[in-house]
């Protein structure tokens, strides 16, 4: 028995900095992901993917990926981030497994950086529906897809808060959805809504169960 | 690059399950509450439903084997569905604000969770056995009689609540890649609610299809019992059918335990 499509852990980004460096942690996802990538990158054979579409791979997959060129281009080529509207200069420091540990890329970039714009547009040449979460300092969170692979990120807690409460206003770099404990709090609020909402439907249609079964009791032929 | 038309990197999209799961995405992103997004929401569940996995030969087996109704159809899936949402629910949660990734990959939640639910199927089986046999002894060898009228108290044991629950939690303990995607996707941009609100309709659709085949079991059952043309055929196949209903679910649930085991050493 092959799973359609294995139940793995999504594509990842985590973003920091140290004074005028931007770090991108970047993690593959699940080990499938990562063959598809060592097949598009030509480290490893095409007879990975079967006709039906299920991927094999072996041992030693993950580190023929994770310790080629191919692979540190592929990256550097995916991910760039922009601070003061200049590029900053990218490069891979360490690349360890791919899945647990990602590939780490800094980016030097002309000045001290509060705020920078970082692009990912890592798999998604692979799969448009590939997509990416991404955290990054003060638990703000966002994610990539194809049509948003530019989020605008804050390296100032002064200016998080600003930004969470801004995010709604149109610009053309969104930024992050909202810091970290805005959004526990929100996600806590939201899915208690719908818990209670949910709560409420059962009650009603409980009663409504036990008014119509009282109602017929009496009148049902036997 | 090794070849200029790219092969499809997903695996065989059967019945459109990881389009509309993609699409569902999508959707939790857009502005907006739609009311489409909740049809989508439904398809998808129900296309994921359709793959292989869920227990729908469990669901069928269970019913036509411990004489069930209609309401005992829709009891299995509807604890399909409420499994499957606070899995999802719990798992987004914790990958999302607890860091869970660190602890344990999801592939390896994933075995463990096929695990737990392979082995609560081989214990509903097993119980099956011993209620049957439980019964027998106590009915003293009394004969069958035909099922043609509705309450149908006396040969077979009726389907027990709990038995039906534990196989429907076994059918809904692992999460579905889709309706996990959109949850911890509605966690990150702030549309939780709505993700949430996804998620269980999606765990719904999962449920119409399990009610389907429920029902279908079911329908399918009493044709045989109306066709059995001499009282000695029908009272073989009702004293068959609880006996095969029990082994099948104690296989499928052997089955399903043993390829956790082995994905587990291989892993390892």
């Amino acid at each position: 028995m092959i799973a359609l499509h294995p139940f793995g852990d999504p594509q990842t980004v985590v973003i920091g900095s140290a004074s005028d460096v931007v770090t991108v942690v970047w993690r593959v996802g699940a080990a499938d992901d990562l063959t598809l990538l060592g097949i598009d990158l030509g480290v490893l054979p095409e007879d990975r993917v079967m006709l039906d579409g299920a991927i094999t791979y072996d041992a030693g997959d993950a580190d023929l990926v994770a310790d080629s060129p191919e692979l540190a281009a592929y990256v550097l080529e995916h991910v760039a981030v922009r601070s003061a509207g200049e590029e900053c200069t990218g490069e891979v420091t360490d690349v360890g497994d791919l899945v647990a540990d990602g590939a780490t890329l800094a980016f030097t970039c002309a000045g001290p950086v509060t705020q920078a714009e970082v692009e990912v547009t890592t798999l998604t040449d692979l799969h448009p529906a590939y997509r990416t979460l991404a955290t990054g300092p003060d638990g703000q969170r966002a994610v990539y897809d194809q049509t948003g692979s530019t989020h605008a990120w804050s390296f100032d807690p002064a200016v998080v808060t600003a930004a969470s409460t801004t995010a709604s206003t149109a610009s053309p770099t969104p930024a992050p959805s909202s810091a970290g404990s805005d959004l526990g709090a929100s996600a806590a609020l939201q899915m208690g809504g719908v818990g209670a909402v949910l709560v409420l439907l059962a009650a009603g249609a409980l009663a409504l169960r036990r008014r119509a079964h009282r109602t017929t009791t009496p009148t049902t032929p036997s | 690059m090794s070849s200029s038309p790219r092969s499809t990197p997903l695996a065989l999209d059967l019945f459109g399950a990881s389009a509309l799961g993609d699409r569902l995405v999508d959707l939790v992103q857009s502005p907006g509450f739609t009311l489409a997004a909740f049809v989508i929401a439904f398809l998808a569940g129900a296309a994921h439903a359709v793959g292989p996995g869920h227990g729908k030969s469990l669901a069928a087996a269970y019913l036509v084997g411990s004489d069930g109704k209609v309401r005992d159809a829709a009891w299995l899936g509807l604890s399909v569905a409420a499994m499957h949402t606070l899995s999802v629910l719990v798992i987004g949660v914790l990958w999302t604000f607890f860091s869970l990734s660190d602890l344990v990959r999801l592939e390896q939640l994933t075995t463990a969770l096929q695990l737990v639910g392979g082995l609560l199927v081989v214990g509903v089986g097993l119980w099956l056995f011993r209620r049957h046999l439980r019964h027998r002894g106590s009915a003293g060898g009394h004969g069958h009689h035909g099922h043609g009228h509705g309450h149908g108290h006396g040969h077979t044991p009726p389907p027990s609540r709990p038995g039906l629950v534990l196989l429907g939690m076994s059918g809904g303990l692992t999460p579905s890649p889709s309706a996990f995607l959109v949850l911890i996707t509605g966690l990150f941009t702030g549309r939780s609610g709505f993700a949430l609100a996804l998620v269980i309709v999606f765990g719904l659709g999962l449920a119409s299809v399990l009610f389907a085949v429920g029902l279908l079991a079911l329908s399918g059952r009493n044709v045989v019992v109306r066709a059995a043309e001499s009282r000695a055929v029908l009272a073989a196949a009702t004293r068959v059918a609880p006996v095969l209903a029990a082994a099948s679910i104690t296989v499928i649930g052997g089955t399903v335990t043993t390829l956790a085991v082995r994905s587990m050493v291989g892993a390892a």
